[in-house]
């Protein structure tokens, strides 16, 4: 493509990304600076942004993991349900020592335990992994929705949500800058992140990983179980998923509520796939995510609706994606 | 091109080596020029024979393969002559422990693994040119480096106690892009963008990187120019005069007859081994590849 057609290529894509906005009764000058503001802008524009990156980073690695052993983690957003419920059920029992960590691993083992159906399925029996994720979706909403508005509902609320979490079980935030908090969630999930880069490329484990995930029957005549190798980066990644999910009760809302993930697991499909095949692009692609959905809210304050922005997003991601395929193409 | 052609252009990297009429030619002489240097069937000196190092024994797999039992002895290189699609496929496979078959036993340097993974039989010196090189033998996508690890990625040079070692790695791949003179511009660049004959130079370069063991080549040959199906048969001869053995698939019983030590035949699953008096008898064995008496 010459320059001049790829410039053109870009600003129709920027068109298409903000031109809705361009619809909207609001003039430019009102949401102009309200995209800002509402992602990076101070105060409360990064408190946002911050708030959205951490589940949206772990998320992604869950996500990216499972996509390198060729699978679609379309289950990220159940299994991070369930993570946050389960955490919430230990975090809330009669204390006792090693709560904290014990919820913490409660949340893990049931985002694993839930992706574990859909692995199964898929690696030993060919069951396509994305119709039984979108299933156990269903599942993990209507389980945790009953057990919020049940066994689980503090008595007092009017909502379908738990009691807040004593104030021992709540992860502190290591900063505070104006109304935007920096928790240990987030360095633990840029730590996750680059321990995956470490792993992919130093260890043989990443090796297999990548092989399977790229070819398949060349890595079983070379020797690699690729069906285990499958079924295990999806149980890692269900767990990831339902780490994200107990960060989101013990650092960000301290409590569990019905629905609580809104939508962040299906996000950290974007967040993955925007990486493409690097660890390290993680952090970006959440920032981007992150930030786009802070301003969504933002925006939907002063009257656009959030489906514009969702629309804005897509077209950006779509401009995202086309660079960086390009990029990939070149190696070939 | 000698039957048709009244004038032949040799071309070779490029140039213009010689242009001339076809008359008075032979195929030798034609051969040299294409290739550079005098091609000429190599003088099969016997094998030194050793131990068994593969042991095939009543392996059975659907209507594929009825009953085969062959062995293979360190020191020979063993052709398998069949028409394709007659089990050879499903013979190696069998051989790999990609596919399981119904019955059978199969002995890998004394140790019998017909229940063991292919991870093990990798690990107890079984090796692979494999038939379908973008499905089975390499990822395409990925840069020869990384390719050249595939299969021995656990072992040293390649790595240790699960950590990788790149620069090892990296001299492994150098090593294994030169034994068979594949053109390459880097180690970084995909092995999908290389030739089909260059893509198989390097991959026979890594079946036979580290001597010894039992290969197995399903047409080793296959989409390299003369002077490629010389270099890999042989090394292939190199190897098992070092002490190794080789069972070679191809389907062009020529080849087999000009560079192994001896051939036997599959037909319809079904493998026979030409009596000693036919052992080099193209039209016997021709016959027997067809599934008729010999």
């Amino acid at each position: 493509m010459s320059g001049r057609a790829r410039l053109a290529l870009v600003l129709v894509v920027v068109a298409l990304a903000l031109g809705p906005l361009f619809l909207t009764p609001v003039p430019p000058s009102e949401w102009a600076p309200e995209l800002w503001g509402s992602s990076f802008g101070e105060p409360r524009g990064w408190a946002l942004t911050l708030r959205e990156l951490t589940p949206l980073l772990i998320g992604g690695v869950a996500v990216w993991l499972a996509l390198r052993a060729g699978l679609f983690n379309i289950g990220a957003e159940g299994q991070m349900l369930v993570g946050a419920c389960a955490t919430g059920a230990v975090a809330l029992a009669p204390a006792f020592p090693g709560q904290l960590p014990l919820a913490i691993g409660a949340g893990v083992l049931a985002g694993a335990l839930w992706a574990l159906p859909a692995g199964a399925l898929r690696t030993f029996r060919g069951g396509h992994e994305v119709i039984s994720c979108i299933m156990l979706n269903q599942l993990a909403f209507l389980l945790t929705g009953w057990l919020v508005k049940g066994p689980m509902k503090d008595p007092n609320a009017g909502g379908a949500t738990t009691k807040m979490l004593d104030e021992s079980l709540r992860w502190a935030p290591i900063a505070k800058f104006g109304r935007a908090e920096l928790d240990w969630a987030l360095p633990l999930g840029l730590a996750l992140m680059a321990g995956l880069w470490y792993w992919r490329k130093h260890r043989v484990g990443g090796y297999e990983l990548e092989a399977v995930g790229t070819n398949a029957t060349a890595a079983r005549f070379a020797g690699i179980p690729a069906e285990m190798v499958q079924f295990r980066a999806f149980a890692m990644s269900g767990g990831l998923a339902g780490l994200a999910g107990a960060l989101l009760v013990v650092a960000d809302q301290n409590r569990f509520y019905d629905g609580m993930t809104s939508g962040k697991g299906f996000d950290s499909l974007g967040v993955a796939l925007l990486a493409g095949a690097n660890p390290l692009a993680l952090a970006p692609s959440a920032l981007l995510f992150a930030a786009f959905n802070a301003a969504t809210t933002g925006m939907n304050q002063i009257g656009i609706p959030k489906g514009l922005s969702g629309l804005m997003l897509g077209g950006l991601i779509l401009l995202f994606a086309s660079a960086s395929q390009r990029k990939d193409n070149a190696h070939e | 091109m000698l039957e048709g052609c009244d004038e032949v252009t040799v071309l070779r990297g490029g140039k213009l080596i010689e242009s001339r009429p076809v008359a008075g030619l032979t195929a030798p002489q034609l051969a040299e020029a294409i290739v550079g240097r005098s091609v000429e069937a190599p003088e099969l000196t016997p094998p030194n024979l050793g131990e068994e190092s593969l042991v095939v024994e009543n392996l059975t797999l659907g209507h594929s393969l009825r009953d085969v039992s062959f062995s293979l002895r360190a020191g020979e290189l063993v052709g398998l002559a069949g028409v394709d699609g007659n089990g050879q496929r499903e013979l190696l496979r069998s051989i790999m422990g990609v596919l399981r078959p119904d019955r059978g036993t199969i002995r890998l340097q004394g140790l019998n693994v017909t229940k063991a993974s292919t991870r093990a039989r990798l690990g107890a010196g079984l090796r692979l040119i494999a038939e379908d090189r973008y499905q089975e033998a390499m990822i395409a996508s990925w840069p020869l480096v990384e390719n050249a690890a595939l299969g021995q990625h656990l072992r040293p040079p390649f790595a240790r106690n699960g950590r990788r070692d790149l620069s090892a790695t990296r001299v492994a791949a150098q090593a294994m892009a030169e034994r068979f003179r594949t053109k390459f511009v880097s180690l970084d660049q995909p092995i999908g963008g290389l030739s089909g004959g260059n893509q198989q130079r390097f991959i026979a370069g890594r079946a036979l990187a580290d001597g010894g063991g039992v290969v197995l080549a399903f047409q080793p040959a296959r989409g390299l120019d003369l002077a490629g199906i010389d270099d890999v048969y042989g090394a292939l001869r190199a190897h098992t005069r070092a002490g190794g053995c080789a069972l070679v698939v191809s389907f062009d019983l020529d080849e087999l007859l000009a560079h192994c030590d001896r051939i036997i035949t599959i037909s319809h699953g079904e493998l026979r081994v030409p009596a000693p008096e036919q052992a080099r008898d193209r039209e016997a064995i021709g016959r027997m590849m067809l599934g008729e008496e010999a």
